[in-house]
């Protein structure tokens, strides 16, 4: 049983609405294939899911999932350990293919129409438009400013002065150039854990990504450390299409425009946020928002 | 053994208090005991090295300006001439200088003893060593180090690579004489070697037009052969300890660089390798101290007991070093006490070798220990 | 590109299509790294496999060679001469027997009297040493009948020179003071022209004389037993090097034969490969040439089998003679040493007798033609007791001697390092304090580094005389073995080994001990236990999986171990007698390891001998891995799951 619902952005009034934040105006869609019968055509989805079955070898981990992800939108996918959320967010800039054996079995993952397991695309080249966020945080052991920077050094980039700019701008755009500017050369491991979290996110903005996958990006942190990264990710949504693992309610409440209810590999429910928590339209959505499982 | 009902009726007494009974005195015995046994080795690895410091420093060291003897540390070994004139006088002396001292006694010469090997100095073996591991650094740490990362980075983790790494952990185990044995069969008696004349037995010649022929003849006893066999008796070593190194970088940096764009090769090299490395030279260079140290696979390989010229004394140039056979530290060694009688003239050149050799090996096993403790607080995840 | 910029364009799929290809080629520059490193683990791993591929290439030829030899050895009919040969051996060792005890016997009359004559001697010649720097010039002066007055100053020397050494000189506790006062005396004034020898060392001499000869008249019956011990064998022996003889030459046809068929062969295939027809028939006469007469082993071996009735008669003679000479073996001796001599020879008389008459069944039923099967060379090289090479009677590639003087300084060198490095391991992680733990890993690990023939050298310069002076203390005399014969024997080899293997079993028994969860220690402490009951109760017993692998890869460190047996281990290739019990590990051995590396440098390449070695390398590798095999499953059997 497969439902998805349509997203309507623009009639549901988003949440953070009273932040002043208006949604930006959809591009013009140049993606002619996306739309599907199953799921209503967003007018400009920049990842689109279509009839896709996941398996880890043998064993199959979603079924038929179609899905249609906004720009620049926070979309939160939710459900209970184990039910395909982190599966679906690793295929979208295919990390998944460094698991032996896990691969795509039916269907296909398209950002921004292009179909991403085709063989001509290059992966370093999609993962550098679609960054990522892991669950803990994890600075390489090297100092602040190469953290940073690391993405743009392998992408070729070695001018002293475009770095410069570019750590001072992710810095700033993670909340952490005010605490850190004066010792970038600091190892990134003696950061506390909140500030490590938020420097892999700068890290992974500095090479201007479109969209930012982000895998419980709180789960290892403290309250206040969270809502730190929580008003961070706010901020994002202004320039970047987010999308969120997480499994507090609390958290894609408070953050995402859309959000996903995941169980046992399949897309139970997919609604703007509000309609998700208030007013669900499925029965395990329910269940699960209220509580009743985890 | 006390109740619970008598400590509340004396609450002056301590209801913790040790238990009398012969029991505390086993035990600490047994502690010493213990105690004892770890000492015990650690006594004798002390007395082993200050005896050989104690014997073989004064050959090479000296109390008085320029405090090295460096007559030992520059001479190529040479059959030590002992010449005792009627009055008891003696005189030890070279090969060389027999004569002059023959002439100068005449009559007068009473007997003569000839001690090989014991003059002279130790340069020859020195350079030797120094060669032959040289080429196996090269090749180990090359081969090593590559295969390492392809083994933990590229490959499929199929069937066939469980087996391959169960055959290289398993090789880690076999003598090293039977390396020895190895390497003369592959690299002595068959290795591939361009020439213009092929040997009779070379197993397969592939002429390569211009009179040149790829021969499989082998590299005869050679710096070449005695250094493959060495570099083939760590490898398996430095296999397994580099693989163990690129494993323990955590997966995270290689899924966050990844998601970053990199590509797999930036990825292994700015966020793995610099990771591993520390571990990886650490570990190679306890492999090299052993490849320094190992006899048995040289013996057959490349090691000659004597030789009155240096490598590069010769007219077959640069790549002759590499050719030809040399002497070598351990094999000198071998030599100086299997192959000659034990006696006070002997001794200077024996315990004079064994403390260089020594020094030589403990420096590099030392800087691996050092190096392994500075990095071990540096890099932590 | 700055975010208004992304607003603009944010749907270029274009950005996502690989870039242009590497070189123009058609592979891109990642699969390229790839390859190379992927062709690097291949040619490790291809050359690593290579290793089994040379080991059996060389020693697998063994086995054809050496059925060969085995067949000529039977055809030629040495076989036939080593049925008797065994016996005849045999009896030499038992009369040796009864040499050394009666030895021991005649030493209990004569031996103080002999010694103190021996001492003396000793001093003397000792002091002549010394002073030889006088003495040669008086002697000459002498020879060259020089007059007194120029001998006179040399004498005064020669003498002066005497009384500093005798003066000296320490002479042993046998001579009482007034006997060394006077012996002194004697030695100083000693010269080199005196006819004969002071009173003194006279006496000595004539009272060791009569002493030797009243013990000979003491023990005359064990002497006329022992002698004709030795008599009965004599006929026998005759007769075995007569058919010896012939056996040789047949043997030595049967090679020059062999060589002659290799040399045709090698002529009929240079022939093929000739350049010009003028050298290929020049090959094609040669080959011609060479003549190939079968050798008719029948005709050959006639003569041996015509003196089996000679032999047939021989053998009952024999065991009647040398039954009649064992009961005049005394059945009581008064020394323990002829005792245990005595002893030893009547448990081998019976086993001796029933080989002797097995000898004549065997040499009737010896038939030459009997063919030889491959697997009896594999046989024989797994299970033979003779490695004997260079020999010119019979090579044997026998690896039992090796292989018992491995297993044995294996042995020696596990039962002392088993309990030093287990103890280390427990002190060092569950007793020592932190600093302490600090300096004794690093120390104990560093043995590792110190390369064996060092070890090797420290055996042979100083651990053998150690061995061998403190076996000579008398408070010691009754550990089996003491006092030590020989400097260089597999205990000495065993001690240096367990040192070696030290450091790999402490290390990896370390680890196992410390992989144990804290849990367990902190459950068994919480419920009152001690600190050592913690230990042996709950810690040792969970890693001991660990231990075991540990001990396991020691071991396979002690078996593979070369220089330090080479050097030190005595190399007397030879099954040990055990009859010494304990005492065993104190004779001389040869082993696996070390006879490749004695060996293989000597022989000529191809050679039979060489084949064995290789064969012996073969055999290590196998042991070697399964040692490692055994580990593995040990750690897989027992695996500890942590939590």
């Amino acid at each position: 049983m497969v439902t998805t619902y349509p997203i309507m952005m623009s009639t549901v009034a988003p949440k953070k609405a009273e932040s002043g934040v208006a949604t930006p105006p959809a591009a013009a869609p140049e993606v002619s294939e996306m739309a599907s019968e199953t799921s209503s055509p967003v007018s400009n989805a920049i990842i689109t899911v279509k009839d896709m079955d996941f398996c880890y070898g043998a064993k199959q981990a979603m079924f038929n999932v179609n899905l249609n992800i906004a720009t620049k939108k926070v979309t939160a996918f939710i459900g209970p350990s184990g039910c395909g959320k982190s599966t679906l967010l690793r295929c979208f800039n295919r990390i998944n293919d460094r698991i032996p054996g896990a691969h795509i079995s039916k269907g296909e993952v398209r950002i921004k129409g292009k179909n991403i397991n085709e063989e001509d695309v290059d992966l370093a080249q999609l993962r550098r438009q679609v960054g990522m966020v892991f669950q803990r945080s994890n600075p390489f052991p090297k100092s602040i400013y190469e953290n940073v920077a690391y993405g743009l050094r392998v992408h070729g980039e070695s001018r002293k002065s475009v770095l410069d700019t570019a750590v001072e701008r992710c810095l700033t755009h993670a909340a952490l150039w005010s605490e850190l500017k004066d010792r970038l050369n600091a190892n990134a491991m003696g950061l506390s854990g909140g500030q490590q979290q938020r420097l892999c996110i700068a890290r992974a903005i500095a090479t201007e990504p479109d969209i930012l996958l982000m895998d419980e990006p709180c789960s290892a942190l403290d309250p206040i450390a969270t809502s730190k990264i929580e008003e961070l990710i706010f901020q994002l949504s202004n320039d970047y299409t987010v999308v969120i693992v997480t499994h507090s309610m609390q958290q894609a409440r408070r953050v995402a425009d859309d959000t996903a209810f995941f169980y046992l590999g399949k897309l139970i429910e997919f609604a703007p946020t509000m309609e998700i928590f208030s007013n669900p339209r499925q029965k395990q959505t329910e269940a699960y928002v209220r509580g009743q499982f985890s | 053994m006390q109740t619970p009902a008598q400590d509340t009726a004396t609450p002056g007494t301590n209801p913790f208090a040790k238990q009398k009974s012969h029991r505390e005195t086993k035990e600490s015995l047994i502690k010493w005991t213990l105690r004892s046994a770890t000492y015990v080795i650690l006594i004798i690895t002390a007395s082993i090295f200050t005896h050989i410091f104690i014997r073989g420093a004064p050959v090479v060291f000296s109390l008085t300006p320029p405090f090295i003897n460096t007559s030992f540390l520059t001479k190529l070994p040479e059959t030590l001439h002992v010449l005792e004139d009627k009055q008891g006088k003696k005189y030890e002396t070279t090969p060389t200088g027999v004569d002059v001292i023959k002439k100068q006694l005449g009559d007068n010469l009473r007997n003569e003893k000839t001690i090989s090997y014991s003059g002279g100095g130790i340069l020859g073996p020195i350079v030797g060593t120094i060669l032959l591991v040289g080429v196996c650094v090269v090749v180990a740490l090359g081969l090593g180090i590559a295969s390492a990362i392809y083994l933990s980075e590229y490959a499929k983790q199929g069937k066939f690579i469980e087996m391959a790494r169960l055959a290289i952990l398993n090789l880690s185990g076999v003598p090293s004489v039977v390396f020895g044995l190895f390497g003369l069969g592959m690299f002595v008696l068959s290795a591939p070697k361009i020439t213009s004349h092929p040997l009779d037995r070379s197993l397969l010649a592939i002429p390569l037009g211009f009179g040149e022929y790829i021969s499989f003849e082998g590299w005869d006893t050679s710096v070449l052969a005695g250094g493959f066999t060495l570099a083939f008796v760590i490898l398996p070593v430095v296999i397994t300890a580099s693989e163990e190194c690129l494993k323990a970088v955590p997966q995270g940096f290689r899924e966050t660089s990844l998601a970053l764009g990199a590509t797999k090769w930036q990825t292994i090299w700015k966020c793995v390798l610099p990771f591993a490395m520390p571990g990886i030279l650490t570990s190679s260079i306890l492999g090299i101290a052993r490849a320094a140290g190992e006899t048995a696979p040289i013996m057959f390989t490349a090691a000659l007991a004597f030789k009155d010229k240096l490598p590069w004394q010769g007219d077959t140039g640069i790549m002759g070093i590499f050719t030809q056979s040399v002497q070598a530290l351990p094999y000198h060694i071998y030599t100086l006490s299997a192959r000659i009688p034990q006696n006070e003239y002997s001794e200077r050149a024996q315990y004079g070798s064994v403390f260089v050799f020594l020094v030589l090996v403990m420096s590099l096993a030392g800087a691996s220990v050092i190096l392994r403790r500075k990095l071990r607080a540096k890099y932590k995840w | 590109m700055e975010p208004e910029k992304k607003a603009d364009a944010p749907f270029n799929a274009k950005d996502l299509i690989k870039p242009k290809r590497f070189l123009g080629l058609h592979v891109d520059k990642q699969n390229i790294i790839k390859w190379f490193f992927g062709s690097n683990a291949g040619v490790t791993i291809v050359v690593l496999f290579l290793i089994m591929f040379f080991l059996a290439r060389e020693g697998v030829g063994f086995l054809p060679t050496y059925q060969w030899e085995l067949s000529v050895y039977r055809l030629a009919g040495l076989e036939f001469c080593d049925y008797v040969e065994k016996p005849i051996s045999e009896q030499v060792a038992m009369h040796s027997k009864l040499k050394r005890a009666l030895g021991a016997e005649l030493n209990t009359v004569s031996k103080v009297d002999r010694d103190r004559r021996d001492a003396a001697l000793l001093a003397k010649s000792r002091i002549e040493d010394k002073v030889t720097l006088q003495t040669e010039p008086l002697q000459e002066a002498l020879k060259a009948k020089a007059p007194p007055e120029k001998t006179d100053p040399l004498r005064v020397a020669l003498t002066q020179a005497t009384t500093a050494a005798v003066s000296t000189a320490t002479l042993p506790a046998i001579f009482t003071a007034e006997e060394q006062i006077q012996l002194k005396a004697e030695l100083s004034a000693l010269q080199p022209d005196q006819a004969e020898l002071p009173p003194f060392l006279k006496s000595l001499m004539a009272k060791s004389a009569q002493k030797t000869s009243e013990a000979k008249l003491k023990y005359a019956a064990l002497i006329s037993t022992v002698d004709a011990f030795d008599d009965t064998a004599e006929k026998l022996t005759k007769v075995h090097s007569e058919i010896k003889k012939i056996a040789l030459e047949t043997k030595e046809a049967a090679n020059q034969l062999h060589m002659a068929e290799d040399a045709k062969k090698q002529l009929l295939e240079a022939a093929t490969t000739a350049k010009t027809e003028a050298e290929k028939q020049a090959f094609l006469k040669d080959a011609a040439a060479t003549s190939l007469a079968a050798i008719d082993f029948k005709v050959r071996t006639q003569p041996l089998r015509d003196k089996l009735p000679e032999l047939e008669k021989l053998i009952p003679e024999y065991i009647t003679a040398i039954k009649k000479a064992a009961e005049g073996i005394p059945e009581n001796a008064e020394t323990p040493e002829a005792r245990k001599l005595i002893s030893q020879v009547r448990t081998q008389l019976p086993k001796h007798l029933s080989h002797v008459e097995q000898c004549t069944q065997l040499m009737r039923d010896w038939d030459y033609a009997k063919p030889v099967p491959i697997t009896q060379s594999l046989t024989s090289f797994l299970f033979g007791g003779d490695w004997i090479t260079n020999s010119s009677w019979q090579d044997f590639y026998g690896v039992v001697p090796l292989l018992t003087g491995s297993c044995l300084i294996a042995l020696v060198a596990m039962l002392i390092s088993m309990p030093f490095s287990v103890a280390a391991a427990i002190y060092t992680n569950q007793f020592a304090s932190l600093r302490e733990q600090d300096f004794i890993k690093p120390t104990i690990e560093f043995i590792q580094a110190i390369p064996s023939v060092v070890l090797g050298f420290i055996g042979i310069s100083v651990l053998g005389d150690l061995i061998k002076s403190i076996s000579l203390l008398p408070f010691l005399s009754w550990v089996p073995g003491f006092p030590v014969q020989e400097r260089l024997n597999m205990f000495n080899a065993g001690l240096l080994l367990a040192f070696m293997a030290i450091p790999t079993m402490f290390s990896l028994a370390e680890d196992a001990i410390n992989n144990v969860p804290r849990a367990f220690s902190e459950a068994s402490e919480a419920l009152g236990a001690t600190k050592l009951q913690t230990v042996f109760k709950v810690i040792v017993p969970a890693s001991v999986s660990g231990i075991l692998a540990a001990m396991l890869l020691g071991l396979g460190r002690i078996i593979g171990e070369t220089m330090v047996v080479l050097l030190v281990a005595g190399n007397r290739i030879a099954i040990p007698d055990f009859s010494d019990g304990i005492g065993t590990v104190f004779q001389p051995a040869h082993t696996l390891t070390g006879i490749i590396a004695q060996e293989l440098g000597e022989v000529s390449r191809g050679s039979s001998h060489w084949q064995a070695l290789f064969m012996v390398g073969i055999l290590l590798f196998c042991i070697s891995l399964i040692i490692n095999f055994f580990a593995r499953q040990v750690v897989k059997r027992f695996k500890f799951h942590k939590s």
